[in-house]
């Protein structure tokens, strides 16, 4: 999952697509050794500790990860959706944020 | 003309019977065959179907232990990412047919229920298995429907796939296990199944507030109560779908800074709930 995300982070402009992480680590030291080892360059919320912190509770997350894709305008648009599917529906986002750039440019 | 057609469909349902006759015969003298469930199962009965299932289980934990091996070996998670693994050698596809002997051989015993409950997850995963689940909701139905061990296996039900058989095998606990309990996961389980496909939301989303309403105080696992459970669950069906804002959320960042979801408002967003595990 990393790599993969790495690679979009890097494959878009800071602009159009952010990553944006809830972490639900036992402790806070081990939140910050996790970014560290695996090289994340976005930020992530802490969930407070644990698999029950209340970001995934709210968010009724009952398995890690998961993943919601969500368009400029914080609509859900995909649920944990990965590998190749993950790409397809990200350019699809980016399209439509293409769009709305280039209308916004006419007005 | 009328008179020709309905003729040739009474020759139509003829030649149906006709055709069905022989696989009907089949299937009776199959349950003829099945060795019959002993009404009570003796502690020794229980004993070595425990023992037997207890050998089983040792040598697929070998056997899953060796097939994910490549998994632990990779050092980074690239490589990780990279291993392909053979799923003609998948231990879960590998046992199914000794685990499906197994509950034939042990009829009766908690041991044999929870043999038949890995069997479903594991033919759930191919549709080639169908058959095999056919099989085993069958057995379920016939000789453990009142067993209160029931609820073992229909607990974590929504982590299977909404198969036919599988919608079956929740409806029918629900509607005739004698165990409050057990008829709680039950309806859980398919409310959470029905629910997670577009087509049938409302149902599922009906069958998890008839769980807060009746079945509340019931354990899910462990500490948690269906209660607990289901709130997050019909707060998910209500907020958390495809076309609906997400959310806010309001925390701190791992690297102690305040941020909040809708900062970023513009761009696409990957939300990533994670843990490094």
């Amino acid at each position: 999952m990393y790599p993969h995300e790495r690679s979009l982070v890097k494959n878009h402009t800071a602009d159009q697509f952010a990553i944006v992480g809830v972490n639900s680590e036992d402790s806070i030291e081990a939140a910050r050794e996790a970014v560290e080892k695996n090289k994340l360059t976005w930020k992530s919320f802490f969930d407070g500790g644990g698999t029950n912190g209340p970001i995934a509770t709210r968010w009724n997350v009952s398995g890690w990860p998961t993943t919601y894709l969500l368009d400029e305008h914080g609509v859900i648009r995909y649920k944990d959706v990965r590998g190749e599917t993950l790409d397809a529906a990200l350019e699809t986002l980016i399209d439509l944020w293409k769009a709305a750039r280039e209308a916004e440019a006419k007005l | 003309m009328k008179k020709i057609t309905t003729h040739a469909f009474l020759l139509l349902k003829v030649a149906i019977l006709l055709f069905l006759a022989p696989i009907y015969g089949f299937a009776s003298t199959e349950v003829m065959l099945d060795d019959p469930t002993p009404t009570v199962v003796t502690k020794a009965q229980e004993t070595s179907a425990r023992d037997a299932l207890d050998k089983l289980q040792e040598r697929m934990d070998e056997a899953w232990t060796e097939y994910l091996a490549p998994m632990r070996e990779a050092k980074t998670a690239e490589e990780r990412d990279a291993i392909e693994l053979d799923p003609e050698k998948d231990p879960g596809v590998m046992f199914l047919p000794e685990l499906f002997k197994f509950s034939s051989d042990h009829p009766g015993t908690a041991a044999c229920l929870e043999a038949l409950s890995q069997v479903i997850s594991m033919a759930s995963r191919d549709e080639k298995n169908g058959w095999i689940l056919e099989k085993v909701v069958d057995r379920i139905l016939v000789d453990y429907i009142e067993h209160p061990d029931l609820k073992d296996l229909v607990r974590f039900g929504h982590y299977n796939p909404p198969s036919a058989q599988n919608l079956l095998l929740l409806r029918a606990v629900a509607d005739r296990s004698p165990h409050r309990s057990v008829q709680g996961s039950a309806f859980y389980a398919l409310g959470k199944l029905l629910g997670s496909t577009e087509e049938t939301r409302a149902e599922g989303k009906q069958l998890l507030e008839r769980v807060q309403k009746e079945f509340a105080d019931v354990l899910f696992f462990r500490e948690t109560t269906y209660g607990e459970k289901v709130a997050g669950d019909l707060f998910e069906l209500d907020h958390l779908q495809v076309g609906q804002v997400a959310p806010e959320i309001i925390g701190t960042a791992i690297d102690g800074n305040l941020m909040q979801l809708s900062a970023f408002r513009g761009k696409v967003v990957l939300l990533d709930f994670w843990g490094d595990w």
